[in-house]
C-alpha cells in the first residue's frame, strides 16, 4: 500500500513551495471574498477556519440547495434536518411521548486511508451526533461498500476487513448493538470505500437538547468535554505544521484520526448524568458534537445558530502536547469532544461531573471538561491565543455564507436494450439449480454472518430481532413497554451504475419495505448521498437525479428525510467517481412487539406467494451480472406501494422482502433458517425472470386453503431440496453451505 | 535464509500503550514512556534487511504507511528496556505477530533497566497462566 495522497493533497504540495497557504483548498475567488468581506488580509487562523468551514463537507455549498427538495416535515417528525440529529416520534408510554433521535453520516476518506481507525471514528462521531441531542444511544448500523475483494491480499480486501474491525472495536467497546446494515462488493469501490454509519437514540420528546444556543444566552460559557486536542484530523488544514510536511508519513497524520471508545463510553455515561441535572434543574441548553473544523466549526455553529457571537480562548483548551499552533487547537479534529453552552451558575456542577465524578483526567491523557469561552451578543467569532486576537470574523460569514451554483449536465439515458436478448440468455440456462448455487454464492447475495458475527448484536439486552434475523433489527428500547422501533436500510451500487435516480427511488423502496416485513410501521428516513466531484457537470448530474428519487420515494410513501449528509470527491485519482450511492435508513415504529413477525417458510404444504408488481426486469441483478444481461432497471410503482405495505401486512404469516438475487435467493434464505427440514417446489412453468427479477415486492407465506395473494412461487415440501421449474433439484443443506462460505475467505 | 524479526509500531498515537504507561505509574513503576511493538517473524531472502523491510511493508495485513513505522531488528531478542510477551499454545501465522514488545522508558528517558522490566512484566503485561515472557 503507498501512503495516502489525495490528488489536491498532491497539488497543494507542490504549490506549497511558492505559497505558504497554498494547502488550504479554498479557491482563489472564495479566498478574495473573504478577504473582500473583511476588509484585510486575513490572519493564518482565519484562513484555516475559512478552509474548513467553507468547505464542502461543513457548508454543503454545491448540495443545500438541492436538498431542499427533500420532504422533511410530516406527522411523525419532531425534528428535521438542521442539527446534528433528526427526531422522530415513537409512542406514548405511561404519558410521556418517547422519540427516536437518528444520524446518518459518512467516513469513506478516513476509512479508506486507514481502514481500522477511519471506520471506528466514524462511529465514534455518529454516537456523538446522537448522543449531543441529549439522547441515549440505543443502536447502530453500518452500510458499507468495498472493492472487489478477491485477493486476500488485496488493498480493497485490507480495507473491508480493517473498517468492519473497526466499527466491531468500536461499536462492542461502548455497548451499543449493531441493529442493521449491509455490504456490497463492487468494482466502483476499489478505490474509494465507503463506509456509512446510522446511530439511534431514545429520548423524552420534552428532554431533547439542541444544536444551538438558547435564547438570553449571551455570557453562557462555552465548555469543552473530552480528549485532549492533537493534531489528530487536522484535514488539509494541517500540512502547514511544522511536524507535518517534512516526510511523506507525517503528511498524512491530517487524515488519521485516532479512536477512543473507552473514553467516548465514559463520556457518554457522564453526559447522561448531566441531561438528568439538567432535567431536575429544568434548563434549556446547548450541545454539539466536534466534528469538521474541530472547536471553531463547532463553537461557531453552536452559536451562530441561536443568533450569537463567541468569544473562545485557545489557551484554556487541554491540549494533547505544549505549543500547539492556533490554527491546530482551533480547526484540529480531535475525537471524542463536545461542546455545552451552559448558564454560569451550572458551569461548575457540570465540570465537577465529568472531571471527578467521572474522572475523564484518568482515562485518557489531558482528558477533561474545561471552559474555554462565553457567547457573546455581538454576532462576531473571536478567538484569542496567548493574549493576542488571533481571529475576528462576523460569525454567519464564517459559517453560512458560501453557496456553488455548479454547471450541471443532464444524465445520459441508457440506450434501450432488445429485451428478447435477455430471453435468449435466460432460455440458455442449462440447469435452474446450477445457477441458483451461483447466484447464492454470489458475494452480495451470500450470508454477512461471517461480517456482523464481529458485531455485539445484543448487548443491552433490548434486541428484539438481531441484525441478520430478519429484513430489519428491532429494539425494545424502552424497559417494559410494548414499543418497538425497527432499522433498516438500502442502497444497491449496481443500480446506481446505471440510473442514479431508479436507484435512489428504489433505495426508499426497498429500506421502508424492509421496515414493513418485520411488521413495524415506517416513520422517518435518512440518506446519505455519496457521489463523485460536483465540479464534473455528469457527476453532479447523478447527484441532483439521486435527489429527485429520494424526494419522489418519500413523497410516495408521505415519510420525511429527517437527518442526512453529503459524502462528495469519493473519486480515484484518475478521476474515476464511484457508483452514484444514495443510501437510506428507515425508521420504523412498532406499538406492540407481539405482533412483529418473525421470518419463517411455514409448513409443508404452504404456498409462497409473490406479492407486489413483477415487470420481471433484471437491470442490475446479481442475476444480470452472472448472466450477461443487460437491461434497464425495474420500475416501481410508487403510487401502489402504499396499498402493496397495507396488504403485506393484512396477511399475517410472514413476509420477506425481495432483494438481492430475487426471489429465489429470498426463497432460499427462509429455507435456511428452517434447519434442513422443509424444501420447495417452484410452480412448473414459472418463468425463471420472475424468480430473479429484483424488485418485484414481498415473498408472503399463505396456506394452500387461502386464495392467493399473488403469483405462486412454489409450495414448501417436506424435503429439504429446491425443485426448479426445469426440473433440476438441488438439496437446500448444499445451497446453505455455499452461501455461508462466501464471505469467509474477507471475514474469516 | 535467515530468520529474522521485524518490528511493527503505531505512529498515531497508541492507546493501549498509554493505557500501560498510565496502570504502571499507578501501580508505582516510575515510567515516562511505553512503546508498543508487534514483533513478526519473517526468514530473509535475498536483498537483506531493506528488501525485508520493503517486503513487509508491502504486506496490508501487517503494515500500514499511514499509522505504522517497521524496523527490522538488528538481533532475535527484545532491545534494550524491551520485553516480548509471547502467547503459549497459539499456532503461528504468518500474518500474527509473533510476540508483542513492551519498551520501557524511565523518566529521563533511557530505557529501563531489568528490574523495571521484570517489575513491569510481573504485575501487568505477562498473565503468566497463557503467556510467557522474554527479556
Amino acid at each position: 500500500m503507498r501512503p495516502y495522497r489525495s490528488r489536491l493533497h498532491r497539488v497543494l504540495r507542490l504549490r506549497s513551495v511558492t505559497d505558504g497557504l497554498a494547502r488550504l483548498a479554498l479557491r482563489p475567488d472564495e479566498r478574495e471574498r473573504i478577504a473582500q468581506q473583511l476588509g484585510r488580509e486575513p490572519t493564518l487562523v482565519e484562513w484555516y477556519a475559512f478552509d474548513a468551514q467553507w468547505s464542502e463537507h461543513c457548508s454543503y455549498k454545491s448540495s443545500r440547495r438541492h436538498l431542499a427538495k427533500l420532504p422533511t416535515s410530516g406527522p411523525g417528525v419532531i425534528l428535521g434536518p438542521g442539527e446534528d440529529s433528526g427526531v422522530l416520534r415513537l409512542g406514548r408510554r405511561q404519558g410521556e411521548e418517547y422519540a427516536i433521535v437518528i444520524a446518518h453520516e459518512s467516513h469513506n476518506h478516513p476509512s479508506q486511508v486507514v481502514p481500522f481507525e477511519g471506520a471506528a471514528t466514524g462511529i465514534g462521531g455518529i454516537v456523538r451526533d446522537v448522543l449531543c441531542m441529549g439522547a441515549e444511544v440505543i443502536a447502530l448500523a453500518d452500510p458499507l461498500r468495498f472493492g472487489r475483494a478477491g485477493d486476500p491480499n488485496s488493498h480493497a480486501c485490507s480495507v473491508a476487513r480493517g473498517a468492519v474491525d473497526g466499527i466491531s472495536a468500536y461499536g462492542n467497546a461502548i455497548g451499543v448493538p449493531n441493529l442493521a446494515g449491509d455490504v456490497y462488493f463492487h468494482e466502483g469501490f476499489d478505490e474509494n470505500c465507503l463506509v456509512n454509519v446510522v446511530a439511534l437514540g431514545l429520548v423524552k420528546e420534552p428532554e431533547i437538547v439542541h444544536s444551538f444556543v438558547p435564547k438570553g444566552a449571551a455570557g453562557w460559557a462555552i465548555v469543552l468535554v473530552g480528549k485532549a486536542t492533537d493534531a489528530s484530523g487536522f484535514g488539509g488544514a494541517s500540512f502547514s505544521s511544522g511536524t507535518l510536511d517534512v516526510a511523506d508519513d507525517d503528511s498524512n497524520k491530517g487524515a488519521v484520526q485516532v479512536p477512543d471508545p473507552f473514553l467516548a463510553s465514559v463520556l457518554m455515561r457522564a453526559s447522561y448524568r448531566v441531561f438528568a441535572m439538567l432535567r431536575e434543574r429544568g434548563l434549556v441548553v446547548g450541545y454539539k458534537d466536534l466534528g469538521a473544523g474541530g472547536i471553531m466549526g463547532c463553537s461557531a455553529e453552536l452559536c451562530s445558530s441561536g443568533g450569537f457571537g463567541a468569544r473562545i480562548e485557545l489557551d484554556a483548551v487541554n491540549a494533547a502536547l505544549p505549543g500547539l499552533a492556533p490554527e491546530v487547537l482551533a480547526v484540529g479534529e480531535t475525537q471524542e469532544r463536545l461542546c455545552w453552552a451552559l448558564p454560569q451558575e451550572i458551569v461548575a456542577d457540570v465540570l465537577r461531573i465529568y472531571n471527578d465524578e467521572f474522572s475523564l483526567p484518568q482515562i485518557a491523557r489531558n482528558a477533561c471538561a474545561v471552559v474555554i469561552g462565553e457567547v457573546t451578543a455581538e454576532p462576531r467569532y473571536v478567538l484569542y491565543h496567548r493574549g493576542e486576537i488571533v481571529m475576528d470574523v462576523d460569525i454567519d460569514l464564517l459559517t453560512g455564507s458560501i453557496r456553488d451554483d455548479l454547471p450541471v449536465q443532464p444524465c445520459v439515458a441508457r440506450p434501450s436494450v432488445d429485451p428478447a436478448i435477455a430471453d435468449r440468455r435466460l432460455a440458455a440456462v442449462q440447469s435452474q439449480a446450477d445457477l441458483a448455487a451461483s447466484l447464492l454464492a454470489h458475494r452480495d447475495v451470500a450470508s454477512r454472518e461471517p461480517l456482523y458475527r464481529r458485531y455485539d448484536r445484543v448487548v443491552r439486552g433490548a434486541t428484539v430481532i438481531p441484525r441478520g434475523v430478519a429484513d430489519a433489527g428491532v429494539l425494545a428500547p424502552i424497559p417494559g413497554s410494548p414499543l418497538g422501533v425497527a432499522l433498516a436500510v438500502a442502497g444497491n451500487p449496481r443500480y446506481g451504475a446505471l440510473d442514479a435516480q431508479r436507484a435512489a427511488e428504489l433505495a426508499v423502496v426497498e429500506a421502508v419495505r424492509r421496515v414493513v416485513a418485520v411488521g413495524a410501521r415506517p416513520i422517518g428516513l435518512t440518506d446519505c448521498l455519496n457521489f463523485g466531484n460536483p465540479r464534473q457537470p455528469e457527476q453532479y448530474a447523478q447527484f441532483l437525479a439521486a435527489i429527485d428519487g429520494l424526494s419522489a420515494g418519500a413523497r410516495a410513501l408521505e415519510l420525511a428525510f429527517v437527518s442526512g449528509n453529503v459524502s462528495f470527491y469519493n473519486e480515484s485519482a484518475l478521476g474515476r467517481a464511484v457508483p452514484a450511492s444514495a443510501i437510506v435508513a428507515c425508521v420504523g415504529a412498532c406499538d406492540d412487539l407481539s405482533t412483529l413477525r418473525l421470518p419463517n417458510v411455514g409448513d409443508s404444504g404452504d404456498r409462497l406467494v409473490l406479492v407486489g408488481a413483477h415487470a420481471g426486469a433484471l437491470g442490475g441483478s446479481v442475476a444480470a451480472a452472472l448472466l450477461g444481461i443487460d437491461e434497464g432497471l425495474p420500475e416501481v410503482d410508487l403510487g401502489a406501494e402504499c396499498a402493496l405495505h397495507a396488504q403485506v401486512q393484512g396477511i399475517g404469516s410472514c413476509a420477506r422482502v425481495v432483494g438481492d438475487g430475487g426471489a429465489l435467493a429470498t426463497i432460499a434464505q427462509m429455507l435456511f433458517g428452517a434447519d434442513e427440514r422443509l424444501g420447495v417446489r417452484f410452480t412448473p412453468g414459472l418463468a425463471l425472470r420472475t424468480l430473479l427479477a429484483e424488485s418485484n415486492g414481498f415473498v408472503v407465506v399463505q396456506p394452500s386453503a387461502e386464495p392467493p395473494a399473488g403469483i405462486v412461487l412454489g409450495t414448501v415440501t417436506g424435503d429439504a431440496v429446491m425443485q426448479f421449474p426445469d426440473e433440476s433439484v438441488v438439496a437446500v443443506a448444499d445451497l446453505k453451505a455455499l452461501w455461508s462460505a462466501s464471505l469467509e475467505d474477507i471475514y474469516p | 535464509m535467515k530468520t529474522r524479526y521485524v518490528a511493527v509500531r503505531l505512529k498515531i498515537p497508541d492507546n493501549q500503550a498509554y493505557t500501560a504507561l498510565v496502570v504502571l505509574q499507578r501501580l508505582g513503576i516510575a515510567l515516562g514512556q511505553v512503546e508498543r511493538s508487534e514483533i513478526y517473524e519473517r526468514e530473509e531472502e535475498a536483498g537483506g534487511a531493506a528488501e525485508l523491510a520493503r517486503r513487509t511493508m508491502r504486506d496490508e495485513s501487517v503494515f500500514n504507511p499511514n499509522k505504522h513505522t517497521l524496523a527490522v531488528l538488528e538481533q532475535n531478542v527484545p532491545r534494550t528496556g524491551e520485553v516480548w510477551i509471547e502467547e503459549c499454545d497459539t499456532p503461528r501465522a504468518p500474518n500474527r505477530p509473533r510476540y508483542i514488545g513492551w519498551r520501557l522508558f524511565l523518566t529521563d528517558g533511557t530505557p529501563a533497566d531489568r528490574a523495571t522490566i521484570e517489575a513491569a512484566t510481573t504485575r501487568l503485561l505477562c498473565n503468566p497462566a497463557i503467556e510467557r515472557a522474554i527479556m
